[in-house]
């Protein structure tokens, strides 16, 4: 009787062990599948920026990070970054410098997480936010990226960068080249004097006239 | 009164000195009279007064002093030659009584010669009838009984009126009745008897009066005299009723009243026997209350002649005159006895019946009388109620009739009911037993040998009956049935604990003990059983060895049956400890020994304590290696371990169980642990051989040596065995082609360790394969095999890309160009075949090849090696003519990877657009060249 429960229950320990074996492959697959999770809609209103004073001691300490990063001792630095964010979370630089060395290394999920929450630091960092946004690009996440653009272009409406940012994405990605086309011309206002920025802003405006009729042309010049 | 004293003394002297002249040796016979002879030469013993001897002699000596002086007054000196006759007389019978002389006294002559001289001188001396009655003394004492007879009839005649004529008439009387002459003695002893009964010679009168009618064989004459005498001496004076005890009169009247009895009961003797007492007695009134005696003393008298039915009748005669009696169970008795003397069986039987009968103590004799006032009828009944119990019981022992048993045993109860308390009852009682359990009456029988066992003091048969009432237990069990026998049966067991309890020194007290517990134990009262086995081994003196085995294995398997299996064991273990090594049930207690073990474990495994459990299945090797379940319980302690995830114990009693058994039915299984265990032990090497050889164990479960192969090429992989990683799953894949989705899998899976060998051709094709195991899949394609398809067809594609870029275009280019766009169209169709899965990210893939594919065409053009021979002119031309050529694989390398950048704005944005993307901005810089401003760190803190 009991050797009977016996051979049963080991026949059922046989089975369990080779559902567990089976089990580890079905899991790598479903890591094969992993899907994106939707993102956070961006905060609307940004307060006005306060302003800075940089302490002493945080200052020496973010030089000394920034060496490391520059160096290429990339470990080393985020170390450093996070001991900084860590210190004070009022600044945004520590967490920006994760995020980009993160993005360097290839690692974009790990690089967005870091710029997020540079920008919850503090919003008003229009780096964090366009660095964020190159980031969601570099995704494929076009919309958010754009928005991202659009937020640190909200905090600090001469923030060159953001508004070159904003076109490449718009254009390349988004299709939308009359909006493309007005980011890459704030970004001439701004004083940029990149060699190519005047072609880009001539193909754009080729493409754009193409695009519409002429009567629409002067709204969207307007 | 000084006188009569004298007198009696001389009679006392004269009839000493006839009895010794007689007959001299009869003084040495027993004092009891043996005939009538004897009874005549009795005498009354008058005793004589005491004197002083030296006074006497001294007193005598003065008297004769006194008479030598003749001066003396006449009355004075007659005083004085009395005085000295009678001290002379009294000397001289001192002087015979000390040296028993049968000569004439010189003393005695003197005081004849002193009283005739007396006499003669005084004739009227006034006391000279006391003179007379001297001289008559010292004629008698002097041998001269003629002379003596003569001076007392002296008296009588001249003397008429003296008040001693009773005793001088006795005196006559004694005379004659020596002379023989007893017509005369007994008108003698009637003229002494007239004086009546106050007078001091009238016991002694009837006497010898009845002697006197005795002797003239006036017998029936004789009786009354004789019966006067028992009254004179039995009959209290003050209370007549009442009769005096012979013991308690004096010596000479009692001896009298004897001699009384004795001559009565010869008497009637020589009438009728007891008829003559009874007639003789109703007669008298009123009748004598000692009549007992009369009857005793004649059934006496019967049993000296051994005339014992006589003697018996006389016994019985009174009982029946008198059975309430005081005296008559007595008699009874004594009629029993004659009876038993004259060896008649059946009259002992039957008086001792009658006995029974009148004086059991529910009888009429016992009302009013206390038992312990009469300890001999209470004795004799006692002993009638067991004679007659003995008698039957022997009875029955001849006949061998069972009534006759119960006949016995009935009188047993009797005597049992009667004397509960005597210190016979308990061996009685055991008869009693012996009885009911011969007459086949066995609870009775039971019942009797217990009382006899347990409700008496401690003696030495009461451990034969406690042994004798668990035989009776026995054959009324065998008798018995059904539910009766059952019930009885318990009742038995109950006994036989009690006997080993109460008589633990009885040689069969541990086997009963030992068969107690067997019994308790097969009627399944299994705590009772243990406690009995448990008593069996305290027995004292300690019970033999096979009965401690015995009781060590009721101790086992009571325990085992109630599930107190750590009990079990122990109780096995001792068990076995006493079975010698050959014995075969050695090998049985062994293998319950395991199963108690066995079930310990199986106990505490349901408990939750599985390690607990371990141990106890892995004891089971340890306390019964040679048992038939030990490879179930180590099979199970493996078992048990690889539920506790104890993979390293678990793989050694697997493995040690493979070697064990290696023909055991559950080797199987044993391989499917093995192979689950090395898996989680992480030795997958040793896992993957266990899986492959399920897999390759045609008795086990399709579906389970699919899984187990699989498992197997998993296994080796995770072990690095790549040769046999391949060989697995390649077998794999031959076994079961279906189901498709598995198969194309675990293609994919040699495909890509293939790649991973270096192994592009094999790699290639197991592509090839997937491909076609999808395409002909139908119904079973799933996305995934189609991906995987897709993935191959893309993979396929990179060789003719291969070819197709290995081509350099070489002068003459029409010929390298042809080759080329050969090429070219092989590559663009295998990506076409992995764009039409329509799979994203092999679409996002075969659209960038493609796209670069024109691109490179357009590109190796303008690079393609010049004719030689050109001049600078027609170098020029062919330059342009190469450009128009090129251009249009431009535009077509620009259109696809448009297509493919336009799926990022559909959501797809992989590496294959990322790079159309590079790609166009290198071939379309303002439109796609346009980059964003990235920062490799911030310097701000921000």
């Amino acid at each position: 009787m009991s050797s009977r429960r016996s051979s049963e229950l080991s026949g059922r320990v046989a089975a369990v062990g080779l559902l567990v074996l089976g089990l580890g492959a079905s899991v790598a697959l479903h890591a094969e599948a992993a899907t994106d999770t939707p993102d956070a809609a961006p905060a609307v209103a940004a307060p006005p920026p306060p302003p800075r004073s940089y302490p002493a001691r945080a200052v020496a300490d973010y030089e000394r990070a920034l060496d490391l990063a520059r160096r290429g001792e990339v470990t080393e630095a985020e170390l450093e970054f996070g001991q900084l964010a860590a210190a004070y979370p009022q600044f945004a630089g520590p967490q920006i410098n994760i995020g980009l060395l993160r993005r360097k290394a290839g690692n974009l999920e790990a690089a967005e997480q870091a710029l997020r929450l540079a920008t919850e630091r503090n919003p008003n960092s229009a780096t964090a936010w366009t660095e964020l946004g190159v980031t969601l690009r570099m995704l494929g996440r076009f919309e958010p990226a754009a928005e991202a653009h659009q937020r640190a272009i909200a905090v600090d409406p001469n923030h060159a960068a953001a508004h070159r940012n904003l076109g490449v994405v718009l254009d390349l990605y988004l299709d939308r080249p009359v909006e493309a086309l007005a980011a890459f011309e704030r970004y001439r206002d701004l004083g940029a004097t990149d060699r190519q920025l005047s072609a880009w802003i001539a193909e754009l405006k080729q493409r754009v006239a193409r695009l519409q009729p002429p009567s629409a042309a002067t709204e969207e010049g307007s | 009164m000084n006188r009569g004293r004298d007198i009696t003394a001389c009679l006392s002297l004269l009839l000493v000195v006839a009895a010794l002249a007689a007959a001299p040796a009869d003084a040495q016979r027993s004092r009891k009279p043996q005939t009538i002879g004897d009874l005549e030469r009795r005498q009354i013993d008058v005793r004589p007064e005491a004197r002083v001897p030296g006074s006497a002699a001294r007193a005598m000596e003065n008297y004769r002093k006194y008479l030598e002086l003749q001066n003396a007054d006449p009355a004075t000196r007659a005083e004085a030659l009395r005085r000295l006759g009678d001290l002379n007389l009294e000397a001289g019978e001192l002087e015979r009584m000390e040296q028993e002389v049968s000569a004439i006294d010189l003393a005695g002559a003197e005081a004849i010669k002193l009283y005739t001289m007396l006499l003669k001188a005084y004739p009227n001396y006034p006391r000279n009838d006391q003179v007379l009655y001297q001289l008559a003394r010292a004629f008698e004492t002097t041998g001269q009984p003629e002379q003596a007879l003569a001076t007392l009839d002296r008296i009588v005649r001249e003397y008429p009126t003296v008040p001693q004529l009773s005793e001088v008439d006795f005196r006559r009387g004694e005379i004659l009745f020596s002379a023989k002459r007893y017509a005369e003695a007994q008108s003698a002893y009637q003229r002494s008897l007239a004086a009546g009964e106050t007078g001091p010679f009238y016991e002694q009168s009837l006497y010898k009066l009845g002697w006197s009618l005795f002797k003239q064989s006036l017998n029936e004459e004789s009786l009354g005299p004789f019966t006067d005498v028992l009254d004179a001496n039995l009959v209290d004076r003050r209370d007549p009723g009442r009769v005096l005890a012979i013991d308690s009169l004096k010596r000479a009247d009692r001896e009298l009243v004897e001699d009384t009895l004795r001559v009565l009961s010869i008497t009637f003797s020589y009438l009728d026997g007891a008829d003559s007492l009874s007639a003789f007695l109703d007669t008298r009134e009123p009748a004598p209350r000692y009549a007992y005696l009369m009857y005793a003393r004649l059934g006496d008298l019967y049993v000296e002649k051994q005339r014992y039915q006589d003697a018996a009748n006389a016994y019985r005669a009174f009982v029946a005159r008198d059975p309430n009696n005081d005296n008559a169970p007595l008699l009874a008795m004594q009629a029993i006895e004659a009876y038993r003397k004259g060896d008649f069986a059946q009259l002992v039987l039957d008086g001792k019946r009658e006995y029974i009968e009148r004086y059991n103590f529910a009888s009429a004799f016992w009302q009013g009388r206390d038992r312990a006032k009469l300890p001999q009828v209470v004795a004799e009944l006692k002993t009638n109620i067991k004679d007659v119990a003995t008698y039957y019981h022997a009875t029955a022992q001849t006949s061998k009739k069972i009534d006759d048993y119960a006949v016995a045993a009935r009188w047993y109860r009797d005597y049992l009911a009667s004397f509960p308390d005597d210190p016979d009852s308990a061996a009685t009682n055991y008869l009693l037993g012996e009885t009911l359990y011969e007459s086949r009456q066995y609870a009775d029988a039971a019942s009797e040998y217990e009382k006899t066992a347990y409700g008496y003091p401690k003696n030495e048969r009461s451990a034969a009956a406690g042994y004798a009432s668990l035989v009776a237990f026995q054959k009324e069990r065998e008798r018995l049935s059904g539910e009766a026998q059952a019930a009885w049966h318990l009742r038995q067991i109950d006994a036989g604990i009690k006997f080993a309890a109460t008589f633990p020194e009885h040689p069969d007290s541990g086997g009963v003990i030992t068969r107690a517990a067997q019994d308790v134990f097969a009627l399944q009262d299994l705590p009772r059983a243990i406690d009995v086995a448990q008593r069996v081994l305290a027995h004292q003196p300690a019970v033999d060895v096979p009965k401690q085995r015995i009781a060590w294995n009721i101790i086992g398997e009571a325990n085992f049956q109630l599930g107190v299996y750590d009990q079990a064991e122990a109780g096995y273990l001792r068990a076995r400890d006493l079975v010698p090594a050959n014995d075969p049930l050695r090998k049985d207690l062994t293998e319950r020994l395991a199963a108690s073990v066995y079930r310990q474990a199986e106990a505490k495994r349901s408990a939750g304590d599985g390690l607990a459990a371990v141990e106890d299945f892995l004891r089971v090797a340890a306390v019964a290696p040679d048992s038939g379940i030990r490879a179930t319980a180590e099979y199970d302690a493996a078992a048990q371990l690889v539920l506790l995830k104890e993979w390293g114990r678990a793989i050694t009693v697997f493995e040690n169980y493979r070697r064990s058994y290696p023909k055991d039915p559950r080797q199987p299984e044993v391989t499917r642990n093995l192979a689950v265990a090395y898996a989680e032990a992480n030795r997958p090497a040793d896992a993957a051989v266990e899986f492959e050889r399920i897999a390759e164990t045609t008795t086990e479960d399709p579906a389970l040596r699919r899984e187990a192969l699989q498992s197997a090429a998993d296994l080796f992989d995770k072990a690095g065995n790549v040769p046999k990683t391949r060989a697995t799953l390649e077998r794999f894949v031959q076994r079961y082609p279906t189901p498709v989705p598995e198969a194309i899998e675990t293609r994919q899976r040699l495909a890509d360790i293939a790649g991973r060998s270096g192994d592009a051709a094999a790699q290639l094709n197991w592509y090839r394969e997937i491909v076609k195991a999808d395409a002909a899949a139908g119904a079973a394609r799933r996305d995934r095999t189609r991906l995987l398809a897709a993935r191959a067809q893309l993979a396929l594609a990179a060789p003719p890309r291969d070819a197709f870029r290995a081509i350099r275009l070489v002068a003459p280019l029409k010929r390298s160009l042809e080759q080329k766009r050969k090429a070219l169209d092989l590559a663009l169709q295998a990506y076409r075949a992995a764009v039409d899965y329509r799979v994203a990210d092999v679409t996002t893939a075969a659209s960038f090849e493609m796209a670069e594919l024109y691109r490179v065409l357009g590109a190796d053009l303008l690079k393609s090696e010049r004719p030689k021979g050109l001049g600078a002119e027609a170098q020029e031309q062919y330059d342009l003519l190469l450009e128009e050529q090129a251009f249009p694989f431009e535009e077509q390398a620009i259109s696809l990877h448009e297509i493919n950048a336009a799926r990022a704005r559909e959501g797809l944005y992989d590496e294959w657009v990322e790079r159309s993307f590079a790609a166009l901005a290198g071939l379309k810089p303002a439109r796609y060249g346009k980059t964003e401003m990235v920062q490799d760190v911030v310097t701000s803190l921000e």
